[in-house]
Parts: structure tokens; sequence; C-alpha cells
């Protein structure tokens, strides 16, 4: 009986930089702590070896300092790591991996398959066919040469790749390498680790994507998990286990405003946001001016209680009501331009209809701050 | 609202101490006139004190009388219509605070008979102490206090303005949305200005965020190049460490060394060929040397033979020659006497041809001769008789007298001379004429010469004549005339001279004279002709002509003796001189030709007889050398060697040209070429593969360094700030966007508002203004006061100018008018309106203050007016009387 941890798609080195500078950071830290969590799942499950499907690291020029809080990540399990190389982190003549080497830092355990040839764990009972990737760009099926690889009898035989799986998935994959869709039996394999798809995905019964164990995009695809494989013997059909593993929920919000009723639905999503989420947030439709400040008021609740909210509410139109309008005391020429920005929001579209109604939007605001003023206006009726 | 004062008193007020009371106002123009001191003013403070101070107020304390303490209570009690009701204010302060109002059948107490007051008349009450401008509203601009008419401050009635001129359906979009909306304005165009410059530049940090985008944008862009160029260099490094891989496997340049040493070894087998054939060659060489050296021998040998034979040969040629020689001499020689005897022949016939010849010749001569002569004989005797003829004529014409034509004028002019000297005188001498009968006879004496004067006829008389009468009677005439005398005188000279010429020239008259030239002359023509023949006939002379006949003769002479001499002509020889002459060139040529030939003949002779003999010799020369002994072996020997020679020479040159096509066809220069060719690849090849080894090293150490600075970290850092920059950016953009177009909005409404608002009142300005200033108008500013004045000037061009730079009075007056026009509207808008000037219009000029006076009586026909003055002069024209305040 050999048990595997199969994961992928680390992308270590990867800076969220476009997201707040306080939440960045934290989030790439989160790729590191995963790792840890790994380790010490792989100690727990006492796994045979940790099967590492490409995309350990998300550029090739990361910081000496990443490199080694990586490869210090992978002290909590003493077993054997199997780590291929992927599209972002291919072995290059000069790559992430000959610096790792120069500078010394991997650890004996850790076998980075940099060649595409099988290596055999004679202890551990099986051979592994890595497919690394050792272009920038690669258009072929590095697996290929797994149907005709042999492999010391009465062992397993693990392949270890990353691209995508043909005719499979098509749209959103990172890679263009292909792998064909069959190969698990094509080359008799006992087990066929993938990476490069994020999500975790079940391919057959002994091709599985694990997808990156700590989430880092807003589509929600089953990341953040780890797969547990158990196969009994060679032939056996492995016994996969997802293990949950992530820090972090990744999700996306997309909202449509009609009716006041869909600003509290919204509003109730957002208070359920916690210390957890990362969440994006698309908002479109109308909303009056009230429903806008409550709406803007629960955003900025949930940006604080949240560990990140990123919020896009440009598709969203302000269509003060009459009462707004009317509340807001505008009279007089005020009241005449309040209602030619109305107007000019007719075509929803246009430019002109985005200033309109931010200009709206900043008139409410002074009418609103000055509504103590306008007392005067009542006392002078004879 | 129509509101008419109609009576005030004032009590214990400055000096006021006892009651004034004035009434009777009339509901337009009520002019008060009273000197300085006597209480205007105080009047009118009264009447502001009823209105704008609390009852309660402490800071009345100047209406307290003078001199009086705390119990005085000044107090005013002011009457006045409103709208026809009846009201009444009693007002008293400090000792007695009260106020009352009595509207109608309402009564209002303390402070709500101010509010009520207040609010009528559109004014406020100050929080505490005194009462401040801002308070004033309606009343504050139309009381206008003493010297403070130039100015005007709108500012505290502004909104009972703007209500005045809302339109009366209360139609709200056409008002000012009362002083908030301008801070609203005021507010948007600050945060407007903290983004924007005045002319819409991006500003502060609207500018630094574009700024920062750019900056970051370029970051990037040499961040991506530093990628770029990272990843570049990794693929040159996998590929140079391919080819080099590739060369330590392939290790190319062993392959060549291999060639190399292939191709050295070929050209050191194809250099001894090469050696062979440079000796075989010279040995050739040699062997063709000696095998001439043979030939040489060998032909000498031969020739030897040969010469032999052709001595003989020439022997007896030359002795066939001899032998031709001689016959050729015997043959010349007979030719040569042949050719002299023809030779002679032809002088023979020569001589004779021109013995005839010179016969003939002589003959012709003497005809010639004697005919010459009979020509000369006759020439000379033609001569001869011009000759003569000619001296005949010579010696007439010598002989003829001569005369020149000269002299015969010189006697033609003496005649004349004469002449006139005649006439002058018998012009002058006196005339007779006498017709005498037959037998009669005078005798006149003149001059002692007497003239038998008869018949008919006239003579002169020039001098004293005496003319004798027959019968013995005399007449004495004297003719009269001075010069009579001298001119008698020079007739006779004249004909003294003329007798004279006459007798010098030999002739008697000058008829004569002239036959005489005449006749030289016909003489003188002969002669010429006798010359002339003389010169035809005998052109040279006489002499020549003698001479020539001399000549003639003696050649007949000559010619003569010669023919004598001559021999006898032969009979034959019918040849001509120059057939002869010929005839014996052309002998004289052949015998020199035949004694030509005979000598050439006798030459070639001796010269074969020469000949034959050498050639004996030689022919004898060459059979002795024939006989030598020694000659045989040597040809033998000679004979040998050339064979053998030829042998080995066949021999050498068969194995040259084999070793030569050899040579040629294994191309050496080809394999020279390929020697250089392949020691340089090897060198290059060599170097190039440790030079790549050494750019190898060069990359793997820039890459090592280049990785340690994790530049695509620091790109997706830069990338980050570079978007949040972006959205910092566009959010500041649509910010300034909207603020933009909110002002502008705004602005442009309240513009146009403004426009719409102001134009009641700037109406009811045009209303007034003409009568100060014909052409003329005023602007409005946006706070409702007069702010720019536009007149025509003297060239009529409009010229505006501010308000406020105009001079006192202008101010004054402008300033004035304008409140009769508020006061217009705020009453149109159902505003009381009371309008109380204190002493007003005291700067202005005589003019102007009438024109002033007609727009105040105009607006008093609307307005109640309270019109304080200590000018009453200047007032009695307005149609109401003047009231004093006793």
């Amino acid at each position: 009986m050999t048990r595997f941890l199969h994961s992928a798609d680390w992308q270590i080195g990867r800076q969220f930089a476009t997201f707040d500078p306080e939440h960045a950071p934290i989030l790439a830290e989160a790729r590191i702590t995963v790792v840890e969590r790994l380790a010490a799942l792989a100690t727990e499950h006492r796994v045979d070896a940790v099967l590492v499907a490409g995309d350990v690291f998300d550029v090739q020029t990361v910081s000496e300092r990443t490199l080694r809080r990586l490869f210090n990540a992978l002290s909590g399990y003493a077993g054997p790591w199997l780590v291929i190389p992927g599209n972002h982190d291919a072995a290059l003549a000069e790559s992430v991996w000959t610096r790792a080497e120069r500078l010394g830092v991997v650890p004996p355990n850790v076998h980075a398959l940099l060649v595409p040839e099988v290596r055999v764990f004679e202890s551990q009972g099986f051979a592994v066919l890595p497919a690394p990737l050792t272009q920038r760009h690669t258009y072929n099926d590095l697996t290929a040469w797994f149907d005709a690889a042999e492999t010391p009898a009465g062992m397993l035989r693990i392949g270890l790749a990353h691209g995508s799986v043909q005719g499979l998935l098509a749209e959103d994959i990172d890679s263009a390498n292909p792998i064909a869709p069959d190969r698990a039996s094509t080359a008799r394999l006992d087990y066929l680790a993938l990476g490069d798809w994020h999500g975790c995905k079940r391919i057959d019964a002994r091709t599985w994507y694990a997808g990156t164990p700590e989430p880092d995009r807003f589509k929600d695809n089953g990341a953040g998990q780890a797969l547990l494989i158990d196969i009994a013997e060679p032939g056996a059909e492995p016994q996969v286990t997802p293990l949950a593993v992530a820090s972090f929920r990744w999700q996306s919000i997309a909202a449509v405003l009609q009716v006041p009723s869909d600003g509290h639905a919204l509003i109730a999503q957002l208070e359920h946001l916690n210390s957890q989420d990362v969440a994006d947030l698309h908002v479109r439709g109308q909303v009056d001016v009230a429903g806008l400040q409550r709406l803007q008021a629960a955003i900025g609740r949930a940006e604080a209680r949240s560990r990140h909210l990123q919020v896009d509410l440009s598709a969203l139109r302000l269509v003060p009501t009459d009462e707004d309008i009317a509340g807001l005391q505008a009279d007089g020429y005020l009241g005449e331009v309040v209602q030619e920005l109305r107007d000019a929001q007719a075509s929803p579209d246009s430019p002109e209809a985005r200033v309109a109604q931010d200009a709206l939007a900043l008139l409410a605001a002074e009418l609103a701050q000055r509504a103590p003023a306008a007392d005067f206006a009542q006392a002078r009726k004879p | 609202m129509k509101l008419q004062i109609t009576r005030l008193r004032v009590e214990q007020l400055r000096r006021f101490r006892a009651p004034l009371e004035l009434g009777g106002f009339e509901p337009g123009l009520n002019i008060l006139a009273a000197p300085n001191e006597a209480g205007k003013s105080t009047l009118v403070r009264a009447i502001r004190a009823a209105f704008f101070e609390r009852h309660r107020s402490t800071a009345v304390e100047d209406l307290r009388p003078w001199g009086e303490g705390s119990g005085a209570a000044p107090l005013v009690e002011l009457d006045f219509l409103l709208d026809g009701q009846d009201h009444r204010l009693v007002k008293s302060f400090l000792g007695k605070k009260r106020c009352t109002l009595a509207a109608g059948a309402r009564a209002f107490d303390g402070t709500d008979a101010e509010d009520h007051l207040a609010q009528l008349f559109g004014f406020s009450f100050a929080g505490k102490g005194a009462s401040k401008p801002e308070n004033w509203g309606i009343p504050g601009l139309l009381w206008v206090e003493q010297g403070r008419g130039q100015e005007l401050d709108v500012s505290h009635a502004r909104d009972h303005l703007h209500d005045a001129l809302r339109d009366p359906d209360g139609d709200s979009a056409a008002a000012l949305a009362a002083s908030g909306g301008d801070a609203i304005l005021d507010s948007l165009r600050a945060q407007r200005d903290e983004l924007l410059t005045s002319t819409g530049k991006p500003r502060a940090a609207h500018a630094e965020a574009i700024a920062q985008v750019a900056a970051l944008e370029a970051e990037l862009g040499a961040i991506d190049a530093q990628v770029a160029t990272y990843r570049q260099q990794v693929d040159q490094l996998a590929q140079m460490r391919q080819q080099h891989q590739a060369d330590e496997m392939a290790k190319p340049w062993e392959a060549l060394r291999e060639e190399l040493l292939a191709a050295q070894r070929r050209n050191g087998a194809l250099q001894a060929g090469q050696e062979q054939l440079r000796n075989d060659r010279a040995r050739w060489r040699q062997l063709q040397e000696t095998r001439e050296l043979l030939a040489k021998e060998l032909a000498g040998l031969a020739h030897q033979q040969a010469e032999a034979q052709t001595r003989e040969r020439a022997c007896q040629e030359a002795a066939t020659q001899l032998q031709d020689s001689d016959a050729a001499v015997a043959h010349a020689r007979q030719n040569a006497a042949e050719a002299q005897r023809r030779v002679d022949g032809a002088r023979d016939a020569w001589r004779s041809a021109s013995q005839e010849a010179q016969r003939r010749n002589l003959g012709q001569l003497l005809q010639q001769a004697q005919a010459d002569a009979a020509r000369s004989a006759e020439s000379l005797a033609r001569a001869e008789e011009a000759h003569a003829r000619l001296a005949a004529l010579q010696a007439a014409a010598a002989a003829a007298p001569k005369i020149r034509a000269g002299d015969v004028e010189q006697l033609q002019k003496l005649e004349r001379a004469e002449h006139d000297a005649d006439l002058r005188r018998q012009a002058v001498a006196t005339r007779l004429q006498f017709v005498l009968p037959e037998g009669q006879t005078l005798e006149l004496q003149a001059r002692d010469q007497t003239h038998g004067l008869h018949g008919q006829g006239e003579r002169l008389i020039d001098a004293p004549a005496t003319l004798r009468l027959p019968g013995g009677g005399k007449l004495v005439i004297t003719p009269g005339g001075d010069d009579l005398v001298t001119l008698a005188r020079s007739h006779a000279d004249a004909r003294d001279a003329l007798h004279a010429a006459l007798l010098s020239l030999g002739v008697d008259d000058i008829a004569q004279a002239r036959s005489r030239l005449g006749a030289s002359a016909d003489l003188d023509a002969q002669i010429k002709l006798a010359q002339q023949a003389l010169g035809i006939v005998a052109p040279r002379g006489l002499e020549a002509l003698r001479g020539e006949l001399a000549q003639a003769q003696s050649r007949i002479a000559t010619a003569q003796a010669a023919c004598e001499r001559l021999p006898v002509a032969a009979a034959e020889s019918a040849l001509s001189i120059e057939d002869a002459e010929s005839a014996q060139q052309a002998a004289a040529a052949a015998e020199q030709a035949a004694q030509k030939s005979l000598a050439d003949a006798q030459r070639r002779q001796s010269a074969a007889q020469e000949a034959s003999a050498s050639a004996l010799r030689e022919l004898a020369a060459a059979q002795a050398a024939l006989a030598d002994p020694g000659r045989q072996q040597r040809h033998a020997q000679a004979t040998q060697q050339w064979l053998a020679v030829g042998a080995e020479a066949e021999a050498l040159t068969a194995r040259i040209d084999q070793t030569h096509a050899d040579v040629q066809a294994a191309r050496p220069d080809i394999v020279l070429q390929d020697m250089d060719r392949l020691q340089r690849s090897i060198e290059q090849l060599t170097r190039s593969h440790q030079l790549r080894r050494e750019q190898l090293l060069l990359l793997e150490n820039t890459l090592q360094q280049a990785g340690a600075q994790g530049l695509e970290e620091q790109k997706e850092a830069l990338a980050g700030q570079l978007m949040q920059a972006r959205r910092r950016h566009a959010e500041l953009q649509r910010r300034a966007d909207a603020l933009a177009l909110l002002c502008h909005k705004l602005e442009q409404k309240r513009q146009a508002t403004l426009a719409r608002l102001q134009a009641p009142l700037q109406s009811r300005m045009q209303h007034y203004l003409p009568l100060l200033m014909p052409g003329a108008t005023v602007q409005m500013d946006a706070d409702l006061a007069p702010a720019t004045l536009t007149r025509i000037n003297g060239s009529g061009a409009a010229e505006s100018g501010q308000l406020q730079e105009l001079s006192f009075g202008a101010r004054e007056q402008l300033r004035l008018i304008s409140r009769f026009a508020y006061a217009d509207l705020l009453q149109e808008a159902g505003r009381p309106t009371l309008l109380i000037l204190d002493d007003a219009l005291v700067h202005s000029d005589a003019p102007r203050l009438a024109q002033m006076k007609r727009a105040l009586f105009d607006a008093a026909q609307r307005h109640q007016v309270l019109l304080f003055t200590c000018h009453p002069e200047h007032w009695r024209d307005m149609g109401v009387a003047l009231r004093s305040l006793a």
C-alpha cells in the first residue's frame, strides 16, 4: 500500500501586487504557509512521497529570500518531494532550479526531476515518470515517452506531468502543452498526477488535477485542496481523497441591482464576509441615493472585516428618485441642474452619462451637507 | 403695501426734552427744512430707533436727553397707514421700556410688537447689543443716513430683493435658490480648483497622479526590458550550451586533423614525384646536348663528303663558264666594230645634211638682208623728205617774226586802254561837228597840228584849238573841263604805249599782230604735224635708219661671202638635218653600248678564269680532306654514340611524361590549398570552441547576478503599483470631470437666472437713469447693486466704467436712483416702502440736482419720501411746501 500526497501550482513568488498593499503580503505569505501545511499533512498521513506537478514558483527570478523560504517550508516532511518544472518555472538553461542548486538550498529529499527519464524509488516501491517542461513555450505532448518507458517489475508507475488534457479543459488554461486524455492507460500508469489547472479535478480514475493548495483566483473551481492517493498494489485503482488545506476562501460576487430588495440581499451577503474571505465584487444595475449610501456603508464594513475585498461599481447607475431630488431641496437653478444631470444619464453607456452620474452624486452630497441651511428659505415667506 | 407715515411724536429724546409732534405728512414727498443743529438727524434717529432697536436695548444711550439721568425715558410715537389700516407704534426706552403696536384692531406688545414690525417691514433685530447694518434689511436700504448716500450695500436686503424679483406666481425655477446656491457653487468650485487649474489642466494631486502613472509606466517598461533581456540571455545560454556540448562530443577538429595528415602525406608524395621529375628533366636536357654535339660532328663529316662533291661540280661549272665567256667576248668585239662603222656613216650623213641646211640658211639670209636694205632705203628716203619739210617749216617759223599770244593780249589791252582813254577824252572833249559844202575847207589848229576839215564829220577838241574861218576869221575853241588835259594826256600816253608795243612787236596794228599770231600758230601746228610725220617714219631718227640700212647692206655682203665659201652641194643626202642628227646620236649610242658590252664580256671572261682556277684549287683541298684516314674512325664512333643517347632519351621522355601526368592529375596546387584550408579550419574551430567556453562562463555569471535581483518579483510589485496609480488617476479624473461639469452647469444656470432676475431691476433703473444721464445704461452685478455705467461720450462711442470710480456726487446720484428702483420693486412685491433722505445730494451741481429732483418727484408719486435738508432754497420747486421743525 503506497500513499502519496498530490499537489501542484504553488505559484510561490506571486506578489498580489494589484491588491491593496496591506493585504498583498498576507496573501503571498499564505502561499508559503500552505506548503508548510502540506508538509505537516504529509507527515501526519505518513505518505511515501509528495508529488508536486509543476509551477512550484510563479516566476523564474524570485528573490533569494523567497527561494530559501520555500525550501525551508518543505522541511516539515522528511520523505521524498518529487517536483517537476511547469511552464512558469520551466527548466531552462538558467532557471530558478539552477539558482537554487547554486545557492545550495535544495534539501536532499527534494528531487527536482528536470530530465524526462524514469526515477526509481526502490524502498518506496514506485518509479516516477516525469514530464518536465524545459522550454518557455511547449506545444507537444511531453508525456508521450511514458508509453515506451520501462520500469522495474512490481513497481508502481507514477506519472508526473504539467499541461492541459486535450479536449477537456478548453478555456482558462495556463499553458499550451497538451496531454493525451488517455495517457494513464496507454502508459500503463497506476496514477498520473497533473498540474496546471488550479482547481481540483478528476479526469479519470487514475488521472487527477490536484489544483493549487491556496486559491489565487476568484474563479470558484475547487481550488484550495490537496489529494491523498492510496494505491494498494500495481494495477489497483487508486483511492483519492481531497483534503482542504487552504487558508482563505476566494469568491467572486456579481450582483445586479434592479429594485431596492436586491440591494438588501447584496448587503446581507456582504455582511457574511469574514477574515477568511478574499472577494471580488461587481455590481451593476441601478440604485437610488439612499440605496447607494447603504451599499457603500456595507462595502466599507465588509472591507474592514474581510481579508480582501475589491469592488467595481462602474456599472452601477445612480438614479435618484423624485423623493431623493426633493430631499435634496435643490430649488431654483440647482434644481434645474439636477434635472439636467438626471436626463444626461438616459443613455447609460455613454461617457457623458458617467460624468453626469458622478456630478449628480457630488451635488447631492453638497446639498445633503447644507440641508440645515435650508430652513432660512422657509422663514422668508410672509 | 402702501405705507404712509401720518404722525411722529418724540419726547425726552436728545434735544427734544419737550415733546415734538409732526403731523400731516403727505402720502408722497415731505420736505423738512431746518437749519443745522435743529434736530433733523435726531428725528431720523428716532424713527430708526423706533423700528430697529428693541425697547429693552441697552445700546440706545444716545437717545437719552442731554443732561438727564437714568430716569429719562425717550419716547417715540409713530402713526402710519399700512394699506389703509391705521397703525400706531409707541416705543420708549431706557427709563421706561415699553413697546406697543396697534395694527387696526390687533394689538401687539413688547417683543411681539417688535417682531411683527420686523416681519412687516423686512428687517431683523440684533441678538445683543446695538442694531447693526446687517439687521436693517429693507429699511436699511431705503433710509439714507446723512453723508451715506454714495454708499450702497445691498447685501443685507438681498434676500428681500430676490423675493421681490421673483415671478409673481412664485415660479421657483426663476428664482435664485437663496444664498445656499452660491455657497454650494463656491464649495464645488473650491473642490474643482483643488484638482484643476483655471484653464482646466490637472494640478496638485491630480497632476501628481498622472505623473505617478507615467513614472511607474516608465519603470515598468524598464523592468520589462530587463526581464526580456534576461530571458533572451537564458535562451542564448541554452543554445550555446547545446552547441558547446555538440562540439565537445563531435570534436570536429579531430576529423580535420586526420584529413590534414592525409593531405600532408599526399603532398609529400607529390613533392617526391616532382623532385624526380626535375632530375629526369635535367638528365634529359643533358642528353639532348650530347645529342646535339654528336649530331654536329656527324653533320660535319657528312658535310665534308658533300663538300668534295660540290667542289667538283663547281669546277665543272667554272670551266663551262669560261668557255661561255670567251665566246661572249668575241661576239661583243664584233658588235663593237659594227657599231663603230655605223657611227662614222651617220656622222658623214649628218655633215652633208648640215651643209645643205647651212646653204639654205644663207640663201634665206641673203634674201632677207636684201629686203631689209630695200626697205631701209625706202624708209630713209621718206624720212629725209619729212625731215626736209620739217626743216623748211622750222626755218619759216624761225624767220617769221615771233609773236606770242600774251603779246597780242597785251596789245589788245593797250588798245582798249587807248580806246577808253579816247572815249573819256571825247566825252569830255568838245565835239565839233561840221558839215561843209563842197569845196569848203576849214582849218583846225590844235596842238600844233593843223587839220583840214571838209565834208561831214566830227572832231574832238580836247585842247584849245583854233578854227580858221574862210575869210580870215578864227574861232578859238577852248574845251572846258579840268581834266581834259589829264585825259588828253592819258589818252596820248595810252596811244604811245600802244604804238610802242606795236613797234616792239614789229607789227603795225593789232590785226596784224593777230594775223601774225595766227600765222605762227599755224606754222607751229604744221611743224608739229611734220614732226609727227617724221616720227612715224623714223621713230628712232634718221641716223638709226641709216644705220639699219648700212647693217642690212653689210649683212648682204656677209651672206654672199659665206655662200661663196660653202662647198659644192652634194647631190645625195636628202636627209634632213634632224634626221641625220638623230641618226647620228642613235649610232653613237649604239656604239657606246657595244663598247660597254664588250667591256662586260671581257670582265666576265676574266672572272670566269679566276673562278675556274679557284674551283680547281678547292677541289684539290676537299679531296685531300676526304682521304684523311682518321675520319672514318671518328665517324663510326660518333654514330654509335648517337644511337645510344637517342635510346636513353626516349626512355627518359616516356618516364618524364608519365611522371608529369601523374603529378598533374594529383593537383598539387589543390593539395596545398587543402592543407592550408584544413590548417586554418582547425585553428578556427579550436579557437571558437575556446571562445564559446569563455562566453558561456561570462553569460552564466551575468545570469546569476541578474537572477539574484528578483526581477520578476519587482516587476509584479511595480505592476501592482501601476494599477493602483492608474485607478487613483481614474478616480481623480472622474472627480475632476464631474466637478468641472457641475461647476460649469451651475455657473451657467446661475448666470441665466441672474440675468432673468435682474431684468425687472434693470428696467426700473432705466426708468430713472435717463433723467440723470441720457443715453446711459447701468449693469447690475450679481449682488443686485449697480456696478458698471456705460455712457456715450463726446465722439459717440460707448465707454464703460466702474461706478466705484465715479465722483462722489455721481455715485450719490446713481445710488440714490438705485434706491428708487429698489423701492419700486419692493413695493410691487408688496413691501412697505418709505424713503428717508437725510441731507442728500449736497455735492451735486445745479444741473444734476435739477435732474435728481425730477427723478425724486417721480419716485414720490409712488412712495412716501421724508426729505430732511438744511438748504431749503434748493427745494422750493418740488411742488410741496417746506415744513420746519417748529
